[in-house]
């Protein structure tokens, strides 16, 4: 089945080391919530920021390797045998990010995430496109955090450490007007690549729709 | 859009309680724990887990798992089936063992780390036509369950495989020991001295069909919702999970009055059986019966959905309700909580799954309409 998808609204952010996120005080002014926040957190709270045409639905967020630095952190913890962060614990799931959204912004609606490896922003698109079929706005989201300390010793190809991608989708009889396709970007994460392709591409055009191959 | 029915046509699992799905349920319903307590996890605190005693890798079972269920089915392969993985950890065991033995990373191949390890691993015994695998915690193969009807019923797929698996690690004992609410013995659900839960490894298969064989049961309807509310800590009043169980009946045009099985979540800690309890009574009141099998199974986490799915499966095939055990004096007073097994007529069963950053499942199965 093929399925398109009419982008919108899109963001992406990417940094060699680290994103720098100037607004994050703006958009979360609680200091208590906004310390809890993972880097991923804060991430996808600056997309959201950045899109238009979302006012709360469904999300679908992927990433391959999750909450890197939460997990990190215990590793390094049990390794020393020194206690567990019980907030590094709850802060390590896959969908620590995309709660906090529905958190931030009483959001009661489904939201998965999903984590295939290279694949996963493809998987994205094919879940959002299976989904946006019921006729909503969905917002999709993904992103990898990789800046961690000795990241060096299993990282040879990513220039971009952290990086994030945010579409806003709805299901269209229209014809495309955008290859789906990775970016042709150097360095950036496979896991991102197809869904940063259409985020790069996307405002340069009158109306952005893809093809998404179920 | 024309719906597809979808029907449970396979399945097998393994756990501390059974090392098949027919085992599992006789344990179930002979209140017989596969929980024990261990020593090693955590330094001087002995606590109560639910570990699959196996002679080769947990790897291995889980490839012979998948052959179990594919012998099962009338399928000849994979090959034009879709696998839809749900886990928490994914590679993290293997991830772990490598860095505490050698203090860094290098050695750690990430495509075995990553969620993601459990479809690579699968893709190097059979041949799927795609995969794709969720996260989310303690609902992430209730959700892969929920992706594969919604790729049925919306007829992408005629086949999709739905594999919960997690195992052991120390990031989730050590963690949800930093959260305190882990029990040295198994655990209690639902009654007024529970005193936490019991971290379980498990593997769940189960082979989702657009068309019926002899004993099919049904995948009705799926109810997904957020709580909205924290991290770690499921509302109180038990909105959330009220909101997974309405849209999950919704979807399948089904009345609570309707429903005479509830597998709850379940989990043995304070704050989950107490606002699952509330949502339950909301709900339904005292009118369908209630259990929690974790005292038995232990949680499962990332696989718990699938596990407790083929629980429901097997009540529905067999008309016998599961029981609580464990279960002395239940603290919500309303709830009809099933206390023994039970031989009795009923059409439909509802799964509920729930899990951190207020993520909530609920699966309604039911006899073939």
């Amino acid at each position: 089945m093929k399925v398109n998808l009419e982008i919108l609204s899109s963001a992406y952010l990417l940094g060699e080391t680290s994103i720098e996120l100037p607004r994050i005080k703006e958009l979360v002014p609680h200091m208590m919530t906004r310390r809890r926040l993972t880097k991923a957190a804060k991430i996808c709270v600056e997309l959201l920021s950045r899109v238009e045409h979302f006012e709360g639905g469904r999300i679908l967020c992927g990433s391959a390797f999750g909450e890197l630095e939460t997990t990190a952190n215990i590793l390094n913890a049990i390794k020393n045998e020194e206690p567990l962060s019980p907030t590094d614990f709850q802060n390590s799931v896959y969908n620590t990010a995309v709660s906090y959204l529905s958190i931030l912004y009483h959001n009661h609606n489904e939201i998965l995430t999903l984590s295939s490896g290279d694949k996963t922003s493809l998987n994205v698109l094919k879940a959002g496109a299976l989904k946006a079929l019921d006729g909503d706005t969905l917002l999709l989201l993904c992103f990898e955090t990789l800046n961690i300390l000795g990241i060096e010793q299993v990282n040879h190809c990513i220039n971009y450490l952290e990086s994030g991608v945010a579409l806003v989708v709805r299901v269209t009889e229209a014809k495309a007007t955008l290859i789906l396709q990775k970016s042709e970007l150097a360095g950036v994460p496979n896991s991102i690549s197809e869904m940063l392709h259409v985020a790069q591409n996307a405002p340069a055009l009158e109306s952005a729709i893809i093809e998404v191959s179920l | 859009m024309p719906k597809n029915s979808v029907f449970i046509n396979a399945f097998e699992s393994v756990c501390c309680a059974g090392e098949s799905s027919e085992a599992l349920f006789e344990a179930i319903c002979a209140h017989q724990s596969g929980i024990k307590t261990f020593d090693e996890f955590i330094p001087n605190k002995p606590i109560a887990l639910g570990k699959i005693e196996k002679s080769f890798s947990i790897e291995a079972l889980l490839e012979l798992t998948c052959k179990k269920v594919l012998a099962k089915s009338l399928l000849e392969n994979f090959e034009s089936t879709l696998l839809v993985v749900g886990s928490s950890v994914g590679g993290m065991q293997t991830t772990e063992n490598i860095f505490l033995r050698d203090h860094h990373y290098a050695n750690i191949d990430p495509k075995l780390h990553a969620i993601d390890a459990i479809a690579h691993l699968l893709s190097q015994h059979f041949t799927f036509k795609d995969d794709i695998s969720f996260s989310t915690a303690c609902t992430s193969s209730a959700n892969a369950l929920g992706y594969a009807h919604e790729m049925i019923t919306k007829g992408v797929y005629e086949n999709v495989l739905v594999v919960g698996f997690d195992t052991l690690s120390l990031t989730t004992i050590r963690g949800f020991d930093a959260l305190g609410v882990l029990s040295s013995h198994a655990c209690k659900p639902f009654d007024v001295s529970r005193d936490g839960m019991n971290v379980a490894e498990g593997i769940a298969v189960l082979l989702l069909q657009n068309k019926p064989c002899k004993e099919s049961i049904e995948l009705l309807g799926v109810g997904y919702s957020s709580d909205a509310h924290h991290m770690a800590h499921p509302s109180p009043d038990g909105a959330g999970a009220l909101c997974a169980m309405q849209k999950a009946l919704e979807c399948a045009h089904v009345q609570p009055s309707e429903v005479g099985y509830i597998n709850a979540h379940g989990t043995g800690t304070q704050a989950n059986d107490e606002s699952e309890a509330c949502a339950i009574e909301l709900l339904f009141g005292a009118n369908a019966s209630v259990s929690s099998t974790k005292s038995i199974t232990g949680h499962t986490l990332g696989a718990s959905g699938a596990l407790e799915a083929i629980i429901c499966v097997l009540a529905l095939q067999k008309q016998i309700i599961p029981p609580n055990t464990n279960l002395v004096e239940p603290e919500n007073k309303t709830l009809h909580f099933a206390h023994e097994t039970k031989a009795q007529p009923f059409r439909y069963a509802l799964s509920n799954s729930l899990a951190f950053g207020g993520n909530n499942t609920a699966l309604l199965f039911g006899l073939p309409q």
